[in-house]
């Protein structure tokens, strides 16, 4: 089975059994209120969660990502040696 | 190329790379290779190597991630249990915002997604046109 069959399983396994537990009192099973409250925002919850995970992993990676400022000059002058030699021989940019 | 393994090779000689005794020989050359290197080549040394603005907009957005993810999650998940007399409910919307504004969020982010999307390929159309 392939990776997107596998997730699209996964969700809706998930997603019937959110609906069947909301839906759950129109049909005779009975949950205590609370339980009722927390379960019917839940997908947004999760959505929300996974954002939130996704965006402090990029800004953490961001912020620890090890910069090399000697290569990255030493690698624009070599671009810039390259762009002269390409010119001089005829290649226009 | 010749094959520098006699013919017939057993399967009993078949080393994984998982194996510790490889990971262990990687790792002391990953280690040797890094230490060798001139100080200047290593990269940000230390815990944040990141620069100057890189590293405040990195922290800011894990910041502002564990502020909206603790804020949602009291809202959603720690709030029913809480009696309704108490004053932390002063400091929540009423719950039907908790779906409405991520909601809301999610079909904004879309419109810019499309906008920008419609607008790069115009921006494409119109200098193809050009060329032709």
């Amino acid at each position: 089975m392939t990776k997107l069959a596998q997730w699209l399983w996964g969700l809706a396994l998930l997603g019937s059994t959110w609906a069947a537990l909301t839906m759950g009192p129109t049909l005779g099973l009975e949950l205590p209120l609370t339980c009722r409250e927390v379960l019917w925002p839940l997908p947004a919850y999760l959505l929300v969660t996974v954002g939130c995970f996704a965006l402090g992993t990029v800004g953490y990676r961001v912020a620890t990502f090890h910069d090399c400022e000697d290569a990255a000059l030493e690698l624009q002058n070599q671009i810039q040696e390259a762009r002269a030699d390409l010119t001089r021989r005829g290649l226009r940019f | 190329m010749p094959s520098p393994y006699p013919e017939g090779r057993r399967s009993e000689d078949y080393v994984s790379r998982r194996s510790p005794r490889v990971k262990a020989r990687r790792s002391r050359i990953r280690k040797r290779k890094w230490f060798a290197a001139p100080a200047s080549e290593r990269g940000g040394n230390g815990e944040f190597g990141a620069t100057g603005t890189d590293q405040v907009v990195g922290l800011g957005l894990v910041a502002v991630s564990l502020i909206i993810f603790t804020y949602y999650t009291v809202w959603v998940i720690l709030l029913p249990f809480i009696d309704s007399e108490h004053v932390i409910h002063k400091y929540f919307l009423p719950r039907a915002y908790a779906v409405a504004i991520p909601l809301a969020a999610g079909l904004l982010l879309l419109l810019f997604v499309g906008i920008f999307i419609t607008y790069v390929m115009l921006k494409n159309q119109k200098a193809t046109k050009k060329v032709r």
